[in-house]
């Protein structure tokens, strides 16, 4: 089996003259619209419906020409496409607005053929952005060739089964790619927060005494730390400036990264709260000074709200709840969007994430 | 059995002292960063608070925008606790919240922040009870020490307050914070009482610590003409008197004065409506393009438009304004008073309820070009947008196939619902060379699918970043009024034959023939 570039073009023109005729007459007028190329790569086996709605939400805020390739298992030929639209009626208009989807299916053996395709197929003029669900395509030969296609790759490590190797894969490569993970853009929002709470004066100027960070995290059975939990580590040891002179790691109470600062010991603590029943995630953190003048900042997750908490001695505690629902995807991919260019934050948060991965093990 | 690292990445130095800057800041996904402060409201039991300023700081709080410590202070001369005006807010958030829901858990939290201070803003012993809660709070909220003033009063309170909070030393913090004071509009009831309001605030503030507001310039769709424009290559080469023959910009309500007539009676739609809003759109349209988007740098380029606004003469009032006052009327099937049966109206007004104007900005790129602008109370529908009309082909080569020629036309729609529509001709499929409009729509909403922030969330959190860009500046305020001055004062000389148009038209005659005295007209929006 094989795909013809100049036939499934064909086939787009076909489906767009279709829905031309079918929305003739000024009431139900069509447009089509397109901002980039998002090319989503999964695996044949994952739920098309995740994948089908977060494209759904997508488009309504990056009109995309979006391909999707769904790789299966084993050593067959197969290689198919075919072509749709996703149309939407905009609240309040009469004007259709729809943009194409091409459904490639492939096997693991075939995957050598896709750039070619791909190649033929990317809107020409306008961003090409890689989107990698698949832990078969991020893990073969040929994903380096994929790469190169997009000039932005968005990962999903979390969603593999071994995250902290990918993690590490995903340290090496990030030099040389603007690559992203959504596991990343989940933690905005909680980043956010923390960024907020240093706005505060009294925690801005402590911020050299800042000693200990706790994250509690909800895992089961032998899931480890999350990804997040240690990318968000990654970006505040970062942030805060601690060194790892003399670096150790023991286990207690959770497990202990020992750093420095200042001379002074600084502890970065895992412990795992059990299965939260949401899946892995960061439940809550803690970061504290030492000293006389103690101030200590808590952010805890509570169903759809976040709670932050500012305490500080002498002082009456601060207390505030945030609006903050369950991330889907479709926000997280439209947050990711937004940006074209290299993350060097993320680069350095993660390059330290991986390293603490490695020392703590899973 | 504890694991030796070896140090193998190159990380930021030990900070043993307090950074200025704040680490945590990530440019490329975060809003800018927002300083904890204390808002104190003057004026906060009423109208504008209940149904603006608290549902827009109450929607900042909940989408993470402000601060954990970030306080409000309301005043009023009302006695009430903290706890019965926290109750009052809440039910005023519940109700006036435009966007998204309310949400009690978040509430609980924002709450804890509200503080009310009952008294009389003429008193000084008023002061120092304020000074003392605003030092309570700084202490216990670590706002830093930073206070936003807000003035939300009658405008008569405006220059007493500001000259009390100097007396009383709350201008200036002995903290190293900052103070602000944000103005609500009318800036004066003409020229002069602008000037001496801007003089006698300016005896305490900095200017660049007084933030004139003015909500429709924070408007997403408003703030989009500067992207438009400056962020656009192609639309700028056509943006003069070469290619633009001319400009309307509506500002329509379909509502009357809805219990407002006492307040209506002392402005009418010029001062309401135009000298304000609608000349800060002008400007923001017709501005030259600034060196840097920096606030002082967006301002003197949107003042030096309203400066060289063409002066009127008393003459070219009589062709070139037009006012109009609606009467009783039927719309859909509903009878509808006219404005002198409203509440709180003379019988006999000669408020104007509806205006319209020609303005000509003197300068290279507007030579020549009518900016006509209009405002209007019980018209037929709510919209607001500006419409720029370009010079027709130079030839007319399907003429005889299409004998009328309808204009190119770019929209940028403000309200109800925001976007930009760009006007053309194109062939209709079939044989001859048959031609109709068509239009390219992008409708903001739809486009980037987020939830816009209203207005006074915008300018709210722009006043304690300590953004100007959006807020208007002395000597704006003055351009303006000089731009209208006239037309006020033949307009208060002369009895007026009002009503001159009925409840759900498009306004008076005269504005129709104001237009087609230049041979154009008005565009239905």
């Amino acid at each position: 089996m094989a795909i013809n570039p100049a036939v499934l073009t064909k086939q787009i023109d076909n489906l767009w003259s279709g829905l031309a005729e079918q929305s003739e007459g000024d009431e139900r007028a069509l447009m089509r619209a397109c901002s980039l190329t998002l090319v989503v790569l999964a695996d044949a086996e994952e739920n098309a419906a995740e994948v089908s709605e977060a494209l759904a939400e997508l488009m309504q805020t990056h009109p995309s020409r979006a391909i999707v390739v769904r790789v299966s298992a084993g050593d067959s030929d197969r290689l198919e496409a075919d072509v749709r639209a996703h149309c939407w009626m905009p609240m309040g208009r009469r004007q259709q607005i729809c943009s194409e989807q091409i459904e490639i299916e492939t096997s693991e053996a075939s995957l050598a053929e896709l750039p070619s395709v791909l190649l033929a197929m990317i809107v020409p003029d306008l961003p090409a952005i890689l989107w990698c669900r698949s832990e078969r395509a991020a893990s073969s030969a040929v994903f380096r060739e994929l790469r190169e296609l997009a000039p932005r790759v968005i990962m999903d490590i979390e969603r593999f089964r071994r995250p902290a190797e990918a993690l590490s894969r995903l340290a090496q490569h990030v030099s040389e790619d603007a690559i992203t993970d959504l596991s990343w853009t989940r933690l905005t929002r909680w980043r956010e927060m923390v960024a907020q709470a240093f706005e505060n004066p009294v925690c801005r100027c402590r911020i050299g005494n800042f000693r200990e960070i706790v994250f509690c995290y909800q895992a089961s059975g032998d899931e480890g730390i999350p990804v997040s939990v240690f990318l968000m580590a990654g970006w505040l040891v970062n942030a805060l400036g601690w060194k790892w002179t003399g670096a150790s790691v023991s286990v207690g109470d959770g497990r202990v990264l020992r750093l420095s600062h200042g001379g002074a010991e600084a502890r970065v603590r895992f412990r795992c709260v059990g299965d939260g029943g949401a899946g892995s995630r960061l439940a809550r953190l803690e970061m504290g000074t030492e000293g006389e003048e103690a101030v200590r900042i808590t952010l805890e997750r509570e169903e759809d709200h976040l709670e932050i908490q500012v305490e500080a001695v002498n002082s009456k505690p601060i207390g505030m709840r945030v609006w903050f629902p369950p991330s889907q995807d479709g926000p997280l991919l439209s947050e990711e969007l937004r940006i074209l260019e290299k993350d060097p934050i993320f680069e350095s948060s993660l390059n330290t994430a991986a390293k603490m991965a490695c020392c703590l093990g899973p | 059995m504890p694991t030796t690292i070896e140090e193998t990445q190159r990380l930021p130095a030990d900070t043993g002292s307090a950074p200025d800057t704040n680490p945590f800041l990530d440019p490329l996904r975060f809003e800018r960063r927002v300083p904890e402060c204390t808002a104190v409201i003057f004026g906060a039991n009423g109208d504008l608070a209940k149904r603006k300023l608290l549902p827009a700081l109450f929607s900042l709080a909940r989408d993470r925008r402000l601060s954990a410590g970030f306080a409000v202070v309301g005043n009023s001369r009302t006695e009430l606790s903290h706890q019965a005006f926290r109750d009052r807010m809440k039910a005023a958030v519940q109700e006036f919240l435009e966007n998204g829901e309310f949400d009690e858990e978040v509430w609980e939290g924002f709450s804890q922040g509200l503080y009310y201070l009952p008294g009389n803003v003429k008193d000084p012993a008023y002061y120092q009870q304020l000074r003392t809660l605003l030092d309570e709070i700084a202490e216990n909220r670590h706002t830093g020490d930073n206070v936003l003033f807000y003035l939300s009063t009658q405008p008569s309170l405006y220059a007493p307050i500001a000259k009390q909070i100097g007396a009383a030393g709350l201008a200036k913090s002995a903290r190293g914070g900052w103070r602000r004071l944000v103005v609500e509009k009318p800036f004066g009831h003409d020229l002069g009482s602008a000037h001496e309001l801007s003089a006698e605030v300016q005896t305490v503030f900095d200017e660049s610590e007084i933030y004139r507001i003015d909500h429709y310039l924070g408007k997403e769709t408003v703030q989009n003409i500067l992207a438009f424009r400056f962020a656009n290559g192609i639309f700028e080469p056509l943006w003069n008197h070469h290619y633009v023959k001319q400009v309307q910009i509506t500002s329509a309500e379909s509502i009357g004065v809805e219990g407002r007539g006492g307040y209506y009676e002392e402005s009418g739609a010029l001062r309401d409506m135009i000298q304000n809003h609608l000349l800060q759109v002008m400007a923001t349209m017709a501005m030259e393009p600034p060196a840097r988007f920096e606030p002082e740098a967006v301002r003197n380029e949107k003042a030096k438009v309203l400066q060289s606004i063409r002066p009127m003469s008393h003459d070219d009032v009589q062709t070139q304004a037009v006012s109009g006052q609606y009467g009783p009327g039927r719309v859909g099937g509903q009878e509808l008073p006219g404005y002198r049966q409203e509440e709180g109206v003379d019988p006999n007004s000669q408020t104007e309820t509806y205006a319209a104007a020609a303005f000509y900005v003197d300068n290279w790129r507007w030579a020549g070009v009518p900016f006509y602008v209009r405002s209007g109370k019980r018209l037929p529908k709510r919209v607001s947008e500006i419409s720029i009309e370009f010079e027709a082909a130079p030839h007319a080569l399907f003429a005889v196939q299409n004998p009328v020629q309808t204009p190119n036309l770019l929209i940028l729609r403000i309200q109800p619902a925001g976007g930009i529509s760009i006007r053309f001709d194109a062939k209709k499929p079939g044989e001859g060379m048959q031609l109709r409009g068509v239009a390219m729509d992008f409708h903001y909403g739809s486009s980037f699918g987020t939830r816009e922030p209203t207005a006074y969330e915008t300018l709210l959190i722009d006043a304690i970043v300590g953004d100007g860009t959006l807020y208007t500046r002395q000597d704006m305020v003055e351009a303006s009024w000089s731009a209208v001055e006239p037309i006020l004062e033949v307009w208060g000389n002369t009895k007026k034959r009002f009503p001159n148009y009925r409840s759900g038209t498009w306004g008076p005659q005269q504005a129709e023939e104001m237009l087609r005295r230049g041979r154009d007209a008005w565009r239905t929006p």
